[in-house]
């Protein structure tokens, strides 16, 4: 057993998870409902909701996340193999009322395929959903085509669907065994 | 104090020494020698060897108050400052801050130090196990790949001297920046559309950034950004106490995102005036991977946002700007906010200027580096 990997009896695992998506579609008010919400105890937030880092433990696992909110350092293309450098899990968010950052969504989905290991897990996010009468498919049938975690949330109303979405990528890790790729 | 005994409740090093190094534990404690402990977040990931623990174990020099080998071997040289704040290591040249210390008792009630420093004395001593559950990771291939080629060269140059000839290949981009930073004293945050409550003049994260030029090796100048950003944290957070009324909820509490703290960095960059950003941004973004950069993931994260900060620095024209009054500039506050000067909205783009990166940061720039590198030395000798 190398030293430092046990932590209270668990297996210590580190993930990097990715905030991506379109400029407005509410990935900064995500990383804030992680700040503000549920989950701030032990979390340690290093520059407010850009960089946050937080426990959790599952299935007697304890999994330490480190959560990356994205912004400009998005825009230079020169800085998205450093952006992507050892990320596991990308959170990819879309605004359900506007389909154009749909399209974005679906973009940021093939570029991280294709940088990606077949093992990262992808979660597709249709925030906003407080701002939707009915429910919307696009994203469920677009998530189930590509093999992706879908869920809809809004980071305004409440975080119950936006902790799903983050439950789902840790199932999917555990899942992942049993799972060929994306 | 409370930090350090936490510290040491987790620290891998630590308890390696507990465990499988006992009896160099056991020697250190009976001779009262001096122990280094790397702190626990240099060394995550890593595994604790021999070698390891054997170069921060320190015995003091018989002749030379403050001067220390290792247990490792004699000719290994460390002085430990006056003031116990720095440990330097004599053959590298490098100054390790000591960040907490501990006295032990050994069996006769002899005291023993223990240190708890900022970095191992050598990263390269650090072996990085592979992931566990073979979850690999993206876009480790190039790292190993640099890493292989590289190391054996790099070991045979000091820092100083590689660190000259990024400067010189830099200098234009560097000196650039130097004028477009006195061109732009006066920049506040607010300049950049960020909101009223974040616009501070953050002068801590400035003088923190200052010392950017100081500094030698690539991982120093990397705590060094992180440092400068938990400055930045710790002014927003100090005046949003100060100023909020306690009747706000907690989703009220203004809290600083990653869309304004790209352009709070832009103007601690532009209070700082550093001479070398250019050239600092190279030097760590190629080489930072020999040092142990695990200090969770938040070093990694302090790069990229400081280099998106330089690349929207050198490829904004703010000539629309008004310094003399604090309003944003004109375009910034049409409604759809698509001014020049704010980058809300702008989409990946591949600028010129990106590519200009691109190109300086493929692997041809190190084989390049490494052929000035030779010729350097060549004069030189
Ligand atoms: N109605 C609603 N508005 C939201 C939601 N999430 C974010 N917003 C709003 O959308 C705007 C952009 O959000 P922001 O988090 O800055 O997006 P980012 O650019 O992706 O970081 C802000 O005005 C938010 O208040 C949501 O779930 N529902
Ligand atoms: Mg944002």
């Amino acid at each position: 057993m190398p030293a430092g990997a046990m932590s209270g009896g668990g297996e210590l695992q580190n993930v990097k998870l990715m905030l991506l998506g379109d400029q407005g579609v509410g990935k900064s008010s995500i990383a804030l409902r992680f700040v503000r919400g549920e989950f701030t105890e032990n979390s340690g937030a290093t520059a407010g909701a850009a960089f946050l880092t937080q426990a959790m433990r599952v299935s007697g696992q304890t999994i330490k996340f480190d959560i990356w909110d994205t912004s400009g350092q998005l825009r230079y293309h020169c800085l998205a193999a450093m952006n992507y450098r050892g990320a596991q899990a990308a959170v990819v968010v879309y605004d359900i009322t506007n389909m154009e950052t749909f399209t974005r969504a679906v973009d940021w989905i093939r570029e991280l395929k294709q940088l990606a290991n077949s093992q990262n897990v992808i979660v597709l996010v249709g925030n906003k959903a407080d701002m939707a009468a009915e429910k919307r498919t696009k994203g469920q049938s677009f998530a189930e085509e590509n093999n992706l975690i879908f869920t809809e949330a809004s980071a305004k109303t409440g975080i119950t669907n936006v902790s799903k979405s983050r439950h789902s990528t840790q199932t999917a890790r555990s899942k992942r065994k049993t799972r060929k790729g994306f | 104090m409370m930090t350090d005994i936490d510290e040491l409740d987790i620290n891998p090093f630590y308890r390696a020494l507990q465990t499988k190094f006992l009896s160099a534990y056991e020697e250190a404690q009976e001779r009262c020698y001096m122990i280094c402990i790397p702190k626990s977040s240099c060394l995550e990931g890593a595994a604790i060897s021999r070698k390891l623990i054997e170069t921060h174990i320190l015995r003091p020099s018989p002749f030379f108050k403050g001067q220390f080998t290792t247990l490792k071997s004699d000719s290994q040289l460390l002085v430990v400052d006056d003031n116990a704040r720095f440990i330097s290591t004599v053959e590298v040249k490098t100054n390790i801050k000591i960040v907490g210390e501990e006295l032990g008792y050994n069996k006769e009630y002899k005291p023993y130090k223990m240190l708890i420093v900022a970095r191992p004395f050598d990263n390269n001593l650090l072996q990085f196990r592979p992931s566990e559950n073979g979850a690999s990771r993206i876009e480790e291939m190039p790292i190993k790949f640099t890493l292989d080629g590289c190391r054996d060269f790099l070991h045979k140059h000091t820092d100083s001297k590689l660190y000259g000839v990024i400067c010189e290949r830099c200098g234009q981009e560097d000196s650039a920046l130097v004028t477009k930073c006195s061109r732009l004293r006066g920049l506040t945050p607010a300049h950049l559309s960020v909101p009223k409550h974040f616009s501070l003049p953050m002068e801590s994260a400035v003088q923190e950034m200052k010392t950017l030029d100081k500094l030698e090796t690539p991982i120093e100048k990397l705590y060094c950004l992180k440092s400068s950003i938990d400055k930045i944290t710790e002014e927003v957070n100090t005046s949003v106490h100060k100023s909020q009324s306690s009747t706000l909820t907690v989703d009220e509490i203004p809290c600083l995102t990653s869309d304004d703290l790209i352009p709070i960095l832009v103007t601690v960059l532009v209070g700082a005036g550093c001479r070398h950003v250019f050239s600092d941004l190279h030097y760590m973004e190629n080489f930072y991977w020999l040092a142990a950069s695990r200090d969770g993931d938040s070093l990694n994260y302090c790069f990229v946002t400081f280099k998106a900060a330089v690349l929207y620095l050198m490829d904004t024209d703010f000539s629309d700007l008004d310094l003399k009054t604090d309003r944003p500039s004109p375009s910034t506050r049409e409604p759809d906010m698509q001014g020049s000067v704010r980058y809300r909205n702008s989409e990946p783009l591949k600028s010129r200027l990106d590519r200009q990166m691109d190109d300086i940061s493929r692997m041809d720039f190190l084989a390049s580096l490494q052929d000035d590198m030779f010729l350097t030395s060549g004069k030189q000798t």
